[in-house]
């Protein structure tokens, strides 16, 4: 009997839930917002200052905090020309084309929602602003990963989750290239708050970030000093009533300008670094990681340390031991990666030798160099030496997983030439 | 010993011919070269034993990465497995190994052996499940393939997946999770099988646990999703929940090993309590991994390079694979009388004993390693984004 009643209710769950599989589908899912990106100057009114009162209306409104500048080309080359090597050097690497110091605005925007853990920020209308939103674009080109975001025919549509917490005012600075990686937190992010500090906008628009790793802590400690600290927002979907943010959020590093002069100052004070101390020639390994794997590494490092380098494992040490070997050496050599983002704290004239596999050229290391006055040059090697092919049209492969090898009698003629 | 059909080295075509029918009844296309070798890494101490260290003593190359394409199959039973002319199908590269070891030996043939009739048709399908849904079994062998199946639908290439219905809750959770829009298929194995004119395979992205690349790849983006700064990332797997009849052995000082690795600052997590998107969160950015060896601690599969994971007990080669295909470190404790507990397919408890002196000293020299290196964790996980060279 008592099987029996088993069975009985087990139909019954099964009719009762096909019952509410079938309402669930006659019920239309809410109609949400589609969104779109938008380029913030295209949809936003200029203004004078946009931190002035009243708030503006919506879409919101942007002003200038630090104007584009542009270094000429004849001073470019006389800083760059015939210094770097290699095979196929690009015309930029000898100072083609000058050097952009791209313009800083000021954003602000009435009643958005802001993704913290993408930096994005989005309202109502459906209107995602491209400078906060780009550097995820890497990730999420579609916008399907945001929070209450789902793909659709129509696109990316926006339907806002229950309960989401609500900000009055905030300044967002975190870019989602600055969470997971340490060159665009140290050239963008800061850099955008700082802007936002230096325009007085953080004392009524106090800034706000996602949760936060050690060593991010460890740079804003130093770069705030005394300051007060970013408040900490874990939902993955704030809902902020007027909110500021600062252009370097979107790639500053590749074409950085002030206010990153007063960020590489406020953290050398705070770092109180001994520039006499230190080692004087050290080399930055990559050994430790997976990506861009330099195969004859090993090698170079030998090769190095005959010359007197120090063999320098960035990932085993903090923030400020980092500082401190960048700011104490004379002589840098590195195969690309974040840990170049430290070029910002060497002395002027310092010698920076960027080892570049040429599928993975970068002139961002270059441009934080010229700012700086650090004298840049570097050494391009053919690559991929193997790399997974893929046969799926369509598949774009991560561009960072690939093996390379230095010639390496040919890059030590060239860094002898420069000792 | 059943008769069954392998297809593992059928006809290799272009993927384009082999989905307009080029190869006959089985074909396979290559979607990637094994590229690289996983390499091998030293073990956190010594541990003794020839198959305990076989995998911390040589590079292993990575499997070339086809896709199966086989017509005029049936799916079914509770995992649904397929037939080719009434007789089960087995290719190394879908499947695991041990599959063609089952059918061989004709071992718990009520798990991939069925007889209910095809009732329904599908024109074309992607099949990833096989009978074992042991979470370990799954997430090495059955998870991988929705990246490959991600990525085939952004080239185009789209298909039902078709599960059993009777494949526990958290494979259809997870399906829809990573493929959201993607048409799922079920069926009753007791009552129906499935006719499918163009079956699917998806490699599973390894062979014997040796990995390949393009899996590291997806897991490092996939974790770009989540801020790695939230939470713990010292995590003891407990198996406190899992005293199920089955189980072939047991930590009979469970509790005594748990509060010294509370002690030692990691967080008990019973990972079968957690949905997966908290689960995948947590150990992607675990920095240490403990807990007795098995599918829970398998996880680490998604924690990222420098992550010191410590097993207790040893069953198999697969924590290792893992562990070196992430770049973990990774080193066993085995029971305190040195025996590892293997496993059996008869129900056999085989109560063990941590010795918790030997646990704290080594989880001690683990977490000491992951402090180590915390200042910096996490600031290279993500790419220096170009979107253009501007000059």
């Amino acid at each position: 009997m008592k099987r029996v009643l088993r069975a009985g209710r087990r139909v019954a769950s099964r009719v009762a839930k096909g019952a509410a599989g079938r309402l669930k589908a006659m019920i239309p899912e809410r109609s949400g917002t589609v969104l779109e990106i938008v380029f913030e100057e295209n949809v936003l009114p200029r203004v004078a200052d946009v931190l002035a009162e009243p708030a503006p209306a919506a879409p919101g409104a942007i002003s200038q905090a630090i104007p584009e500048t542009i270094l000429d080309e004849p001073e470019t080359r006389a800083l760059l020309g015939g210094r770097s090597g290699g095979v196929d050097v690009p015309p930029w690497a000898h100072g083609a084309n000058g050097a952009l110091r791209s313009r800083v605005d000021l954003v602000r925007l009435p009643q958005v929602w802001h993704a913290p853990a993408y930096g994005a920020l989005f309202n109502d209308q459906g209107q995602v602003f491209h400078k906060a939103i780009h550097e995820a674009l890497y990730l999420t080109p579609t916008l399907g990963l945001l929070p209450g975001v789902k793909v659709e025919e129509a696109g990316a549509v926006f339907r806002p989750p229950r309960d989401v917490p609500v900000i009055d005012r905030a300044t967002v600075f975190m870019a989602w290239g600055g969470l997971h990686n340490y060159g665009h937190f140290l050239i963008d992010c800061l850099p955008a708050l700082m802007t936002a500090i230096g325009a007085g906008a953080t004392e009524r628009f106090p800034a706000i970030t996602p949760p936060l790793l050690p060593w991010h802590r460890e740079l804003l400690d130093l770069m705030l000093g005394e300051g007060p600290r970013p408040r900490l927002v874990e939902a993955p979907l704030v809902r902020i009533e007027d909110a500021v943010f600062a252009t370097a959020m979107d790639h500053f590093l590749h074409a950085p300008n002030a206010p990153l002069d007063q960020v590489r100052a406020r953290i050398l004070a705070a770092a109180a670094i001994d520039p006499a101390a230190g080692a004087k020639r050290i080399y930055i390994s990559r050994r430790g990681s997976q990506k861009r794997v330099l195969v004859n590494e090993l090698d170079l490092e030998t090769a190095l340390a005959a010359r007197g380098f120090m063999i320098v494992k960035p990932e085993a040490l903090s923030v400020h031991d980092q500082i401190a070997l960048f700011h104490q050496a004379d002589l840098i050599v590195a195969p690309a990666g974040a840990a170049l983002a430290n070029v910002l704290f060497c002395r002027p004239g310092t010698k920076v030798m960027e080892l570049q596999p040429s599928n993975f050229i970068g002139v961002w290391v270059r441009n934080i160099a010229l700012l700086v006055g650090v004298d840049w040059r570097a050494f391009f090697a053919p690559s991929p030496l193997s790399e997974t092919e893929i046969y799926l049209e369509g598949h774009h492969r991560p561009n960072a997983e690939f093996s390379w090898r230095l010639d390496l009698p040919a890059f030590l003629t060239f860094l002898d030439a420069a000792l | 010993m059943v008769a069954f059909v392998d297809i593992t080295d059928c006809d290799q075509v272009p993927l384009a011919k082999a989905l307009a029918g080029a190869g006959g009844r089985a074909a396979r296309a290559r979607l990637m070269d094994g590229g690289g070798v996983v390499q091998a890494r030293p073990m956190l101490w010594p541990c003794e034993g020839e198959l305990m260290n076989a995998d911390h003593a040589m590079d292993w190359p990575a499997p070339d990465i086809d896709l199966y394409v086989v017509r005029d199959v049936v799916a079914g039973g509770r995992g649904s497995q397929l037939t080719l002319d009434g007789q089960p199908l087995q290719a190394r590269g879908p499947y695991p190994g041990y599959i063609q070891y089952w059918y061989e030996n004709e071992i718990a043939p009520q798990a991939w052996a069925f007889t209910a009739p095809a009732k329904r048709r599908l024109e074309r399908a992607f099949l990833i499940a096989h009978f074992n849904f042991v979470w370990g079994h799954w997430l090495t062998e059955m998870y991988p393939k929705l990246f490959l199946i991600q990525a085939l639908a952004e080239a185009g290439i789209t298909a039902p997946i078709v599960l059993p219905a009777t494949a526990p809750a958290y494979v259809a959770r997870i399906v829809r999770q990573m493929l959201p829009g993607h048409e799922i298929v079920t069926y009753d194995p007791a009552r129906e099988a499935l006719r499918i004119d163009v079956a699917l395979l998806p490699h599973m992205l390894h062979a014997d646990y040796i990995f390949h690349d393009f899996l590291r790849w997806k897991l490092e983006e996939q974790a770009l999703a989540w801020p790695r700064g939230a939470g713990f990332d010292k995590v003891f797997v407990s198996r406190a929940g899992l005293r199920a009849p089955g189980v072939f052995r047991e930590m009979t000082n469970e509790a005594e090993v748990e509060a010294i690795a509370q002690d030692l600052g990691l967080t008990l997590l019973r990972p079968e309590t957690l949905p997966w998107e908290d689960q995948a969160r947590i150990f992607s950015r675990a920095r240490v991994v403990a807990g007795e060896f098995g599918s829970g601690l398998h996880n680490a599969l998604l924690s990222p390079a420098g992550c010191q994971v410590v097993s207790l007990n040893w069953l198999v080669e697969v924590q290792s694979r893992i562990g070196n295909f992430r770049r973990h470190d990774v080193g066993y404790i085995l029971p305190d009388d040195g025996m590892p507990r293997l496993h059996t397919v008869e129900p056999k408890i085989q109560p063990f004993r941590i010795d918790p002196v030997e646990f704290r000293t080594k989880l001690g020299l683990a977490v000491k390693r992951a402090d180590a290196l915390a200042a910096m964790a996490g600031w290279d996980d993500g790419p220096i984004a170009t979107p253009e060279l501007r000059l």
